[in-house]
């Protein structure tokens, strides 16, 4: 579960993030949209306790993400826009790392079936990723949440500059995870994969959440129409 | 967990081309650097040796002339007495003062005012001028820059290239993290550089050296440790891989190059060396002064060849030659002195100060440990000191005297066995500089951990 009460952040005097309230239970996924410096990132960083609050909290299970961030960025995965590996590193070697880094330890043969299940080919995970595409790195990416069995996953604009096969492929995944019980937050620019994928979008405006919707009751058209009277408001 | 991401640094250093040649270059270097040392040790151990079985040839006939006949004195005294600085423990790790200072020095009655001998075998005047590649070197000057080329973007290069996020939303304690790395990283050329010590000491260490060369381990490890610390502490904010590496090149510059050069001139200017010329000119105002009242040239000649005065008189042109030297000796007293004290305030300076540079107490420590530091060879030249005394001693009475040595002064005649400086003494300044290293080392170790808290560090990567 992630959850922030109030949560504020400033840099320099200038709010990013205002008593931002949010909820997403295990199984939700939620979509937040925004513009580009409307404190979506912000709030994945205090999220992950990369920044810390200047006011109000951010938990994760419960538990307060500034007191032990450490403990906190245990229960989460994060997916960045770009998920980037190390080159040198085929992608169960990356796994390997990365995962071993949040003290889990795979077997190679646990660790080929985390990329299979994530959706890289075969013959791709011992290849170097300096090889990869953007999008088979974000399987890396979807393979090391899954390795680390968080109850939270943080994604960063996770699809943009994939291609619609690889966006459709991803969005299959974190459904499929949603389904398993993950909490998911989405920050996003894509109205349309948003309205696909997620159980429940927020529109984030100057730090504050401007509305919040149930995609069931609204349709693709609507969301647009939505967002833009959000921005010009 | 923590073996298996020490094993996973490891494979990824080793999927990097560029550590390949580092490590390569650093071990040659390092070979070049014991061969060298080797070549040099050999050359002062067969100097040594040879004058070794000179006097032992010498003391043989002796024996055996005695036994027939009484000898004069002076026969004797004109032949000299040998001192030779027996070899060090451990040469190949460090040529120290060897080749500057003498090894060895033959202490003749008639010559005993005049400066101590220089170094009799030739030396290439570049090395002198420019140090030896022997194995300090190389573990003290370029030891460091092969770890820093290493270890340098510990973590600015994971900020640059994008992987410091996430492996930062793992979970792990980013100091745990880094210091893994660090160490795993280091580990090759540490391992390089305790290679090369232990096989310094195997190949060249004398028996009974085991504490020397453990110490000699400790010492490159300790010196190594505050390398990778100072690279972990810079890592810890940097925010780029090239302003890590440009402060750790400078820190190199600093540390190495830059703050032994200015010890030195401090040193120099707190405590000036009187010049060697100057001892010299002393030696022969005081002579010139001293032979113008026995005055004339025949005496010169006699008193280098007293044995070959004519009969009658050669008492009294070796009785007066002693005479001269005495006072030469009186004379030039004070500045022989003044020399030696200004040396030993000059060394005493640097030890005080050796923590400036981490590169001046581990080479202070390493030639110590070598026994090819300066505080050996000072105890070499005291002790020649006290044999000149001893010459001087058991000669003087006896030629003024006119008495001839007999078998029964054989074995009182004056000896040089070299005692070596208490192992308390020279381990105390060695423990004193490993505890400063480590001191150091430690203290960087506790600024980065500091920096390298979760939130500071997040913010970092953001």
């Amino acid at each position: 579960m992630l959850e922030t009460v109030k949560l504020t952040k400033r840099f320099n005097g200038q709010v990013a993030v205002n008593e931002l309230n949010l909820l997403v239970k295990p199984g939700e996924l939620f979509a937040l949209l925004g513009p580009n410096g409307a404190g979506k990132t912000t709030t994945i960083n205090l999220l992950l306790g990369f920044l810390a609050p200047d006011a109000g909290e951010a938990r994760v299970n419960g538990a307060s993400v500034a007191a032990d961030p450490i403990a906190a960025r245990r229960h989460i995965a994060y997916i960045p826009e770009q998920v980037m590996l190390y080159p040198r590193f085929s992608g169960v070697e990356n796994l390997d790392y990365f995962s071993t880094l949040g003290g889990r330890r795979h077997t190679r043969e646990e660790l080929v079936t985390l990329l299979k299940r994530a959706g890289l080919p075969a013959e791709a995970a011992d290849r170097r990723v300096g090889t990869y595409s953007k999008g088979m790195r974000q399987k890396v990416g979807i393979a090391l949440a899954l390795a680390t069995e968080a109850k939270a996953l943080l994604l960063d604009e996770p699809t943009s500059g994939l291609d619609p096969a690889a966006s459709h492929e991803f969005s299959l995944l974190l459904r499929k995870l949603a389904g398993q019980g993950v909490a998911i937050l989405m920050a996003t620019h894509d109205l349309f994969r948003a309205r696909e994928d997620a159980t429940r979008i927020g529109i984030l405006v100057d730090g504050k959440l401007a509305g919040e919707y149930a995609t069931n009751d609204i349709k693709h058209m609507d969301l647009e129409k939505l967002y833009l009277k959000h921005l010009r408001a | 967990m923590t073996s298996h991401l020490f094993r996973l640094e490891l494979r990824l250093l080793a999927r990097e081309r560029a550590a390949w040649v580092l490590l390569g270059l650093f071990a040659l270097a390092l070979a070049y650097g014991i061969s060298n040392g080797s070549r040099l040790a050999q050359r002062q151990s067969e100097v040594a040796t040879a004058i070794a079985q000179d006097s032992e040839q010498f003391q043989t006939q002796l024996r055996n002339h005695l036994a027939q006949q009484s000898v004069d004195p002076k026969a004797i005294a004109g032949r000299g007495t040998a001192a030779v600085l027996p070899p060090a423990p451990l040469p190949l790790l460090a040529a120290g003062q060897s080749d500057l200072s003498p090894g060895h020095e033959t202490v003749v009655l008639w010559k005993l005012a005049a400066p101590a001998d220089t170094r009799s075998e030739l030396e290439n005047p570049s090395h002198l001028l420019a140090g030896r590649f022997d194995l300090a070197f190389v573990l003290v000057w370029l030891y460091p820059l092969f770890l820093l080329a290493l270890v340098y973007d510990l973590m600015a290069g994971d900020r640059e290239a994008g992987t410091l996020r996430l492996a930062l939303a793992q979970g792990i304690a980013p100091w745990r993290w880094m210091a893994r790395r660090a160490l795993a990283r280091a580990l090759p050329m540490l391992t390089l550089a305790a290679f090369a010590t232990l096989a310094a000491g195997f190949f060249g260490g004398s028996d009974g050296t085991g504490t020397r060369l453990a110490l000699a381990l400790a010492v490159v490890l300790a010196y190594g440790l505050f390398w990778v610390s100072l690279a972990l502490a810079v890592n810890a904010v940097a925010r780029s891989a090239a302003s890590a590496a440009t402060a750790l090149g400078a820190a190199w510059v600093l540390l190495v190059l830059v703050a032994p050069t200015l010890l030195n001139v401090t040193v120099e200017t707190l405590y000036p060396t009187p010049s060697r010329p100057e001892l010299v000119a002393a030696g022969r105002k005081a002579s010139g002064e001293a032979e113008k009242r026995g005055g004339e040239l025949l005496n010169t000649f006699y008193r280098d060849h007293p044995e070959l005065a004519p009969p009658g008189q050669q008492a009294d042109f070796a009785a007066q030659h002693l005479t001269v030297q005495s006072e030469v000796g009186r004379a030039i007293e004070p500045v022989r002195q003044k020399f030696d004290a200004q040396l030993a305030r000059q060394q005493t300076a640097v030890g005080r100060w050796r923590f400036l540079s981490p590169a001046i107490a581990a080479h202070e420590a390493l030639t110590d440990l070598a026994g090819t530091g300066y505080w050996r060879h000072r105890a070499f030249r005291e002790q020649v000191g006290g044999l000149r005394q001893a010459v001087s001693d058991f000669f003087t009475p006896r030629i003024h005297k006119r008495e001839s040595i007999t078998m029964a002064d054989f074995d009182k005649l004056p000896r040089f066995e070299f005692r070596e400086e208490p192992a308390g003494v020279w381990m105390g300044r060695v423990v004193t500089s490993l505890t400063g290293m480590l001191a150091l080392a430690g203290a960087l170790g506790a600024w980065a951990w500091r920096n390298l808290r979760p939130a500071r560090l997040g913010l970092l990567s953001t």
